[in-house]
């Protein structure tokens, strides 16, 4: 990893454990309520007490591993927080996506779902990690190479 | 050769003081280890992060995050709710209706197919498989309605831990708490599986050294750890209640565990554990555990599943259901704050724990428990006997004496944490 | 209770005291709001009635209602239909004559022409009017009957005695912001009670001894339905005059282009690890 890779990176990554510590907070804010819904951004899909608490301390860690990474952003261990935050980040959207696929499959009455019911689980509003997911994708251009310089 | 030659030489010399023995083992190791710097990987940073407490614990609860969400979408929404409440209530218990002879006041229909239930006074058939209670609707609801996804999903994801190589790593992170009660980090094994079924749980008990572990570990899987097929059906009826369930089984684990390691005599000593490095797993292995679990898993439940809804039938319509009710009932009502009803899935459960959460499914659908008394009847269902299958394999782990002592155990705990949460219930005024 | 699902062989047995249960139940239904032996409400959310006292916030439950109620007919609480109907009434008319904001308890006034005790103790302890409330402020409150006449006296008897005629008209309440003279009229829909209710009301509490024993039943199972419409349905579904909600279109194209995207990044997902494992 070059000098300006490593800039980059510690920047992105700064934002983006600012966003997910941001996101995290407000999401255990609403969690004392009923969630919020902001556009396309809502958080309160999950009106399980019990869900949307876990799924805050979750993003709130995120942020902090994220922002702990920022710092000589090149060295290895650094580096891995910022991998560990990614998979984290994965986890919980991936979870939140599996949860859309799960409930668009069966339909209500129907043993399937019409195909516009099927697509119409997939519309918007999102919660946050779904927002998320696509720029903690950016980490996997900084393993692949760590990869190649750690070889 | 050389160094052969100087083995050789030392052997001879037996027995080796302790000093000579380090001497001989750094001798050994100068000749046949090369020495350098070793730089860590991207996945050994890893590694170490996911034991470190201050981020491996972050990760824990992400994973777990990840292992529940996952299991509630699969068995719950998906097939359970998706596909197979509608096979069983709409297509399957309809078409037994229709085609079982006897009919509603017939015995052995009752006990078979449906039951029925009393509306105005009038005995109406039931509408869905939870309330029938025949062993072809329930029966067969509970184990491949229910329970078979609740089972697949936990190995599922169970398998992709095990063989990512993350579960050693969460024995290591869990190690100082587990010790707190005289266990080792890799208790968490055990545990974990027992989530799944209790029979392979007490099963992984054996590489723990002592006895007094040993029968630590099983005491507390056979008390508070609820299998998987319980968990999914648990899930089902109360899932608003499940986040305090599992916080009140898992005070009770650590509480209860914490009491046994001072009072059990024995030793627990540390035991070294194998960490393997991160590694992506195999979709053959994946599918292999998957196949072998869950299918051993089956032959346990169904026959158990099955036998217990007939016992249960035949007690009700011979009217030993009434009897223990009438026995039991004050005790339950007065110690635990439950319903003398709960008699019945307390029975269930000496078979299996999912058919007893069932039959409490069947008793809150006639609206006569509280929510509070679903609560405390499901943890009694939890901590007050190990399924049949269970404690058949603690009869064969444990002597005579250590299964006497967690039989007196379980009973122990069952009066005083049973009564403790109905004590809390009455302070905080919702029981 | 399960006890009787498999005792089939007993089941004569059982369906006989059953009735015999059933019939003894209607038999003590007296004039009263409370119904003797209803089975209990199912679960059901509805949020308070908050209102300003004297500038401080209080919050109304229906179980608040309910054992306000209780103490004025000196019986265990119950949720009764006509405190049910008040209380969504209430709830309708300060969600739409004060919208985001919360009323003061002494701008209320409430008209209704409802002459029952279930109703009487909800607008008593809504407004502060009843006796045996603690309130700094205390709003208004009167039954104006169909043909114009107040009631000046609301005792139980007595308003038992007024709802004898009782039908779908009664239930209508003007609900008034004082301050700015407004009022909202709250009117129920024509289905929410069955057709035949008032008629077999009046025949059942009010000439016990000509009602057969299916008819008590009947109207026990109506008042136990009409008592669970107030506490489960919608407000378009029991009031004149509030719109049913426009049912969402579903967003099959946002749906669409989500999916699109997670197809395509699983796709580039497997053929990433595919050819990693070639490598």
């Amino acid at each position: 990893m070059n000098e300006g890779e490593e800039k980059f990176g510690s920047i992105y990554f700064a934002v983006l454990g600012a966003v997910a510590l941001a996101f995290g907070v407000a999401e255990l804010i609403a969690s004392a309520g009923e969630g919020f819904t902001w556009g396309i951004l809502d958080s309160s899909g999950a009106s399980d007490p019990l869900f949307l608490p876990w799924k805050a301390i979750i993003l709130i860690s995120v942020g902090f591993f994220y922002l702990s990474s920022v710092k000589d952003f090149g060295e290895v261990h650094q580096l891995a927080k910022a991998v560990m935050a990614s998979i984290m980040i994965w986890i919980v959207a991936g979870m939140a996506i599996w949860s859309r696929i799960a409930g668009s499959i069966p339909g209500e009455e129907t043993w399937f779902n019409s195909l516009e019911g099927f697509l119409a689980s997939y519309a918007p509003p999102y919660c946050p990690e779904m927002f998320l997911l696509p720029f903690s994708l950016v980490i996997v251009y900084y393993v692949l190479k760590e990869g190649e310089t750690g070889k | 050769m050389r160094l052969r030659a100087q083995v050789k030489k030392e052997v001879v010399k037996v027995p080796l003081s302790v000093d000579e023995r380090w001497d001989l083992i750094e001798n050994i190791s100068k000749q046949t280890v090369e020495f350098g710097a070793y730089k860590h990987t991207l996945k050994d940073a890893i590694a170490e992060l996911t034991v470190k407490p201050l981020t491996g614990i972050p990760v824990a609860i992400a994973v777990i995050y990840g292992f529940w969400s996952f299991f509630c979408d699969f068995a719950g929404t998906l097939f359970t709710d998706g596909f197979m409440v509608k096979i069983f209530d709409e297509h399957w218990l309809p078409w037994l209706q229709s085609v079982f002879p006897g009919g509603l006041r017939n015995s052995f229909y009752a006990l078979m197919v449906d039951a029925g239930h009393l509306e105005e006074g009038i005995l109406v058939a039931s509408d869905n498989c939870f309330e029938a209670f025949g062993v072809l609707t329930s029966g067969l609801f509970i184990v491949f309605g229910v329970v078979l996804w609740a089972i697949l999903a936990f190995y599922l994801i169970f398998a992709i831990l095990e063989d990512i190589g993350y579960l050693p790593r969460l024995a290591v992170l869990v190690d100082t708490v587990l010790h707190k009660i005289g266990l080792h980090g890799y208790a968490i094994v055990p545990t974990f599986l027992s989530l799944g079924c209790n029979v392979p749980g007490v099963t992984a008990t054996r590489p723990l050294e002592t006895r007094k572990q040993r029968f630590m570990m099983m005491t507390l899987l056979a008390i508070f750890v609820p299998c998987g097929a319980q968990i999914g059906i648990m899930q089902d009826l109360v899932p608003e209640l499940m986040g305090w369930i599992f916080l009140t089984l898992a005070i009770g684990y650590l509480g209860f565990g914490f009491i046994l390691n001072k009072i059990v005599p024995g030793k627990s000593p540390e035991l070294i554990m194998d960490v393997p490095p991160y590694q992506m797993p195999t979709l053959r292995n994946i599918g292999r555990k998957l196949w072998i679990r869950t299918s051993g898993f089956l032959l346990v439940a169904v026959p158990f599943v099955l036998l217990g809804c007939l016992i249960v039938g035949l007690m009700y319509l011979t009217g030993a259901m009434d009897w223990l009710a009438a026995v039991f009932g004050p005790l339950l009502m007065v110690w635990f704050g439950v319903p003398s009803e709960t008699v019945a899935p307390l029975i269930a459960g000496f078979l299996r724990k999912d058919l007893a959460v069932g039959v409490l499914g069947g008793l809150m659908a006639q609206g006569i428990m509280t929510t509070f008394q679903v609560f405390t009847s499901v943890i009694l269902l939890c901590i007050y006997f190990p399924c049949l299958a269970t404690f058949a394999l603690m009869i064969k782990e444990e002597n005579w004496k250590e299964l006497l002592g967690s039989l007196a155990s379980l009973v122990a705990m069952v009066f005083v944490y049973g009564g403790l949460i109905h004590l809390v219930g009455i302070i905080l005024g919702v029981a | 209770m399960r006890n009787a699902k498999w005792k089939v062989q007993k089941s004569k047995t059982v369906a006989i005291v059953i009735m015999s249960l059933l019939a003894l139940s209607a038999a003590v239904i007296s004039v009263d709001a409370h119904m003797p032996g209803a089975k209990a409400p199912p679960e059901f959310e509805l949020e308070p009635i908050v209102i300003l006292d004297d500038g401080t916030e209080i919050e109304i439950t229906i179980d608040d209602v309910a054992e306000y109620h209780a103490s004025q007919v000196n019986k265990e609480p119950q949720i009764c239909l006509c405190m049910a109907c008040a209380f969504r009434a209430t709830k309708l008319s300060i969600s739409e004559m004060w919208r985001e904001e919360t009323p003061a308890r002494d701008d209320l006034r409430i008209i209704s022409k409802l002459p029952t005790p279930g109703s009487r103790d909800c607008f008593w302890y809504v407004t502060g009017t009843g006796t045996g409330i603690e309130t700094k402020a205390k709003g208004e409150y009167k039954i104006i009957l169909l043909d114009g006449t107040e009631v000046t006296n609301m005792s139980n008897n007595n308003l038992k005695k007024l709802s004898k005629d009782n039908t779908l008209d009664n239930y209508r309440f003007d609900i008034c912001r004082k301050s700015t003279d407004e009022c909202f009229e709250v009117v129920l829909k024509e289905g929410v009670f069955p057709e035949d209710f008032f008629e077999l009301r009046k025949k059942v509490k009010f000439d016990a001894k000509n009602a057969t024993d299916e008819e008590k039943a009947l109207f026990k199972s109506e008042w136990e339905e009409t008592r669970d419409k107030f506490l489960t349905s919608p407000d378009w579904e029991l009031f004149e005059g509030v719109e049913e909600p426009e049912e969402e279109e579903p967003d099959v194209v946002g749906g669409a282009i989500f999916f699109s995207i997670l197809v395509v990044g699983l796709g580039l997902l497997l053929v990433l690890s595919h050819r990693g494992k070639v490598r």
